[in-house]
């Protein structure tokens, strides 16, 4: 069974959560060029590593960054959104 | 004829099986089911309470809200602590649930509430289960991931986790030497989750009891 650990529930199955997607800082729409808009919409890195990614804690709702290691499928921290430990 | 103000969300699973039926809170309750057992207290025994009244408020102010009225919130996340005749649970670290005993006095205060920039008001519909009896344990190792062994009702511990599949919120609560486990979910689940946990208790040895037993027990 594949565990996540919620900053504030606690560790539980992996079911209990929903994913939603790496953080990813959006470029200034007023000022970038209609290409990198585009890669920013449609694109996404494949590529394995050190991401920082949504989840939520679906049964609470609880939206938190975690700091997941996508080659070896390990999740290294995870914090609530504004307290970066 | 008087028709109750409100509709449990498990009304229509429950019109099959109830053998007599109370008007609790406003709402049509079922007082015993055909079939039931007093033994089934001694295994486990799911009860629907739904007719509780209940009302949830959230939002970084909430707390100093509810403090406002009088209300005792409990000091840590994932908490409830008792505030006059009502149970205080807080979901999280600034969503609260306000259920009463009996009457409405708290509840009707927090929905109540002023509107402010950092209080949302949440009306509940919930289905509000209670699981009693020895075996209730077993049944949450065969429902949940999470070991209800280390809930402790003394504590005032409550967890918000999934059971076959539905989001929920359980509570252990202390019932005289006994702990029993109040079960909160959306009302839309309700039936899914009644009978799903009714089979699960029937395997066990128990099954649903209405609220002419629950009250005997002290539920």
């Amino acid at each position: 069974m594949k565990l996540l650990t919620c900053p504030v529930n606690g560790t539980r199955p992996v079911s209990e959560f929903a994913y939603g997607g790496e953080i990813r800082i959006a470029p200034d729409p007023q000022s970038c060029s209609d290409a990198q808009w585009a890669d920013f919409v449609f694109n996404r890195n494949g590529a394995p590593g050190i991401k920082r990614e949504w989840w939520c804690h679906t049964p609470s709702n609880t939206w938190f960054i975690a700091e997941r290691d996508t080659e070896k499928d390990r999740v290294l921290r995870a914090w609530l959104p504004g307290s970066e430990p | 004829m008087n028709t109750p103000a409100r509709v449990s969300p498990l009304m229509d699973i429950h019109a099959a099986r109830a053998a007599s039926w109370v008007e609790l809170e406003d709402m049509r309750s079922v007082a015993a089911f055909a079939g039931e057992s007093a033994a089934h207290l001694q295994t486990v025994a799911i009860g629907d309470l739904s007719h509780h009244r209940r009302f949830g408020v959230k939002g970084p102010g909430a707390a100093n809200a509810l403090a406002s009225l009088g209300i005792t919130t409990p000091a840590r996340a994932n908490a409830w602590v008792t505030s006059g005749d009502a149970l205080i649970l807080r979901l999280g670290l600034t969503e609260y649930l306000v259920e009463d005993a009996s009457g409405d006095a708290t509840v009707r205060s927090v929905s109540g509430l002023p509107t402010a920039p950092d209080v949302y008001p949440v009306p509940r519909f919930d289905a509000a289960l209670v699981l009693a009896g020895p075996q209730a344990i077993e049944l949450f190792r065969q429902t949940c991931a999470v070991d209800m062994t280390t809930v402790s009702a003394e504590r005032g511990d409550l967890v918000l986790t999934s059971m076959v599949g539905v989001g929920v919120t359980v509570a252990a609560v202390p019932s005289g030497s006994n702990t029993v486990y109040r079960v909160w979910c959306d009302g839309t689940y309700g039936a899914y989750l009644w009978e799903t946990l009714c089979e699960v208790a029937q395997d066990l040895g128990g099954g649903p009891v209405g609220t002419e037993a629950l009250l005997r027990a002290g539920c």
